[in-house]
């Protein structure tokens, strides 16, 4: 495992998004909010208050932030139409569901969220996302519970099944 | 570059025509193909490739480094060769080792970093990686011609001809990782980089670069060199199943980037008013190297060694009449729509003929098959005007009957041991209530039937029915990416989850697919690519490679 900062494991954003993907999904929400949740949720983990946030919103399954932050921001933008949407600032989880969407996000001078399409500005991503190893196994046991039990069937479908590997 | 020619919208083949899974599973690799795009920008920065590391034993178990500076920056593929007893070679995925193990590097690695990736490269997914390390693969022998190759050589000898033309490559990859896989890189981290902003261009890097080591090991094992031709033949084998499936699908954007950019080429070159001789020429040519490429295709599975019978056939009478097309107005555009009359195998060869020799006219559009920012999709306020546009974009999934048994039998999931996509019989297996969302015309068909009669705002509805959340999102998602939907119903009993990973393949520059089963086949990559002190001199006329021996 990678050392990283005292306590904490090193993992690739995609790694994080990807099992707190399965993970959100495992505790019972929708695919479509698992996904948004996850992308939010890796950023946020690089705050401080991060790991405590996401802890929450899997507890507050079936309801809570993992449901309503999506449908928030859904609103928004349904709302204003087209052009520079403004939004509320919150903490790191509400910021991560901003800076997870494909538009350009500044904060305002009175300390709101403007988000607006800028095709040449490219989404920022921490190169390693730090997380305790007990978090980790925590939600690894969440996404677990979308995993399915391989049959002898799917055994004998798989690529490479049935050759003589030595040819 | 040519002046652009606009091609009109009519001339675009429909997505309802286009992202069906039998055409997809009939596709080809073109020069849009990420392969062919790669060493087009390795050769135009003529890259040098050094060996600064080959610590091997005489019977080539060790491990090497090759560098490269490449659009400014430095990479370097760390490669282990091991001694694999016969008994633990597999292709499948539960395999725990391999005979060789690659990392692609970001730099030239120190000897602490060569030792961190000797030991845990071979452990591949059990093995913990970093930022540094942006791909990881691993590659088994082909036993047989591997063996061959090196007794010949030891023997004074250059190996026999048709041995590598049948078998075509020296060892065989059982995964390409990229993009943050047990802690690598993400792709995010390096998408900006020239050279890289392509899909999969690392993974494809670190393929070529693959097989010139596979070549090297051959020699060093066997105290001589090579041929070059038979090099330049020998590429690198592949063996993909089930886990490339659902990308196509969870990848929308990507897919209608990819496949935009193929229909554009063609729009392009079909919007050509009169061709000029030397491109007659070269269009003949191709059609000529077509037929002996379908020649030297063959495969073991009978189904499948009739379908390219067929094609063979087929493409011969096509062959001879294209010199009819070729002195006509717009002769390209007349001479895709009698394709039209063909079989889809015919008609995407055609497609990927002719688009080849017009490199100034299509090359800028590999520039577009990324996906640099995500899904921009549109807002859709009320569901009335999603109950329409579902109506307009999704009638191809209205059309389907999921009332019938047989049009849900097949699950998609993700293992347990691997955690790999499967696909399961809903009837006759475990586990269908975990099913991985790959069933996306069911779920429209779904949220359609429940939009409700009175107009109300999307997001309440989606307040009130959370599960139609994806549903909505592809609806939104499908009036600008219209190529980014397999219009075919990804749960029936008759998907085949082959057709999607040939159109994937395709795009990486796959050729000599050898299906195995509906499930999983064997490919080739960088067969006829130019070798590394290649680069400098046609490095990109290599489509559909024909082996001369």
């Amino acid at each position: 495992m990678v050392a990283g900062v005292s306590g904490m494991n090193g993992y690739s954003f995609t790694e994080v998004e990807g099992v707190l993907t399965k993970a959100a999904r495992g505790s019972g929400a929708g695919v479509a909010h698992a996904a948004r949740f996850a992308k939010a949720a890796a950023l946020a983990l690089a705050s401080d208050e991060g790991a405590d946030l996401v802890k929450a919103a899997f507890a507050d399954l079936p309801n809570g932030v993992i449901r309503d932050h999506a449908i928030c921001i859904q609103r928004y933008l349904a709302d204003a139409g087209k052009g520079t949407v403004i939004l509320p600032n919150g903490d790191a989880l509400w910021v991560g569901y901003i800076d997870s969407l494909p538009y350009k996000s500044v904060e305002t001078p009175t300390g709101e969220i403007a988000v607006y399409i800028d095709v040449f500005a490219k989404p920022v991503r921490p190169p390693r996302v730090f997380i305790s190893d007990e978090n980790m196994a925590k939600w690894q046991a969440l996404a677990a519970k979308t995993y399915v039990p391989e049959t002898e069937q799917s055994r004998l479908g798989g690529a490479g099944a049935g050759l003589n590997d030595n040819d | 570059m040519n002046a652009f020619v606009a091609p009109t919208p009519a001339l675009l083949r429909s997505p309802s025509l286009v992202m069906r899974l039998s055409r997809m599973g009939s596709m080809f690799p073109s020069r849009l193909s990420f392969l062919r795009s790669l060493m087009r920008r390795l050769a135009a920065e003529k890259v040098k490739v050094t060996r600064p590391v080959w610590e091997m034993s005489d019977d080539g178990f060790g491990r090497a480094v090759y560098s490269l500076d490449f659009g400014g920056h430095t990479y370097s593929l760390v490669a282990i060769s091991t001694d694999l007893p016969p008994e633990m070679r597999t292709d499948r995925v539960i395999a725990e080792a391999w005979d060789s193990a690659y990392v692609l590097y970001d730099g030239v690695p120190d000897a602490a970093e060569l030792d961190r990736i000797t030991a845990n490269a071979p452990r591949q997914e059990s093995g913990r990686f970093t930022e540094r390390d942006l791909v990881l693969s691993r590659a088994n022998k082909s036993v047989r011609l591997f063996s061959h190759v090196t007794e010949r050589l030891q023997a004074g000898q250059q190996p026999d001809t048709d041995m590598i033309r049948n078998v075509g490559y020296l060892m065989r990859t059982t995964a390409v990782y990229g993009n943050g896989k047990f802690g690598i890189a993400d792709r995010r981290l390096i998408a900006d980089r020239p050279g890289l902003e392509g899909p999969f261009a690392a993974e494809m890097l670190t393929v070529w670069l693959i097989r010139n080591f596979t070549h090297d090991l051959a020699e060093h094992v066997g105290g001589a060199p090579l041929d070059d031709h038979l090099k330049r033949h020998l590429g690198v084998g592949n063996s993909t199943g089930l886990g490339m499936a659902p990308f196509l699908v969870t990848h929308p954007v990507l897919l209608n980037n990819w496949m935009l950019a193929r229909e554009t080429a063609l729009a392009r070159v079909r919007a050509i008013p009169e061709l000029q001789p030397p491109q007659k020429v070269r269009i003949l040519e191709l059609a000529k190297r077509a037929t002996q490429h379908l020649v030297q295709w063959d495969v073991p599975d009978v189904e499948h060694q009739r379908r390219i019978e067929k094609l063979r056939t087929d493409w011969t009478g096509v062959e001879a009449s294209i010199q009819l097309y070729l002195n006509q107005a717009y002769p390209l555009d007349k001479l895709m729509a009698v394709m039209s009359q063909r079989s889809e195998d015919v008609q995407e060869l055609m497609v990927s003929l002719l688009i080849e020799p017009f490199g100034d006219l299509v090359d800028d559009l590999c520039e577009t098959m990324g996906d640099a920012i995500g899904p921009l999709s549109s807002v859709i306020k009320d569901t009335d005007t999603l109950r329409v546009l579902i109506e307009q974009y999704f009638s191809w999934a209205m059309e389907i009957d999921f009332s019938a048994p047989t049009e849900h039998q097949q699950f998609w999931y993700v293992s347990e041991a691997k955690q790999e996509p499967r696909l399961g019989d809903r009837y006759l297996e475990p586990g269908s209530e975990l099913e991985s969302p790959l069933d996306i015309a069911r779920r429209i068909v779904s949220l359609y039937e429940a939009l409700p009669l009175q107009n109300q705002s999307v997001v309440d509805f989606s307040r009130e029915v959370s599960c139609h959340g994806l549903a909505i999102e592809r609806a939104q998602l499908v009036m600008r990416y219209q190529y980014g939907e397999i219009q075919d119903n990804l749960v029936g009993v008759g998907c085949l989850p082959i057709d999607m990973l040939r159109c994937k393949l395709s795009f990486f520059g796959a050729s000599k697919f050898d299906p195995k089963s509906d499930r999983w086949t064997r490919i080739t990559m960088c067969q006829g690519a130019p070798l590394i002190g290649e680069l400098d001199k046609g490095a990109d006329d290599w489509w559909l490679p024909v082996f001369q021996a």
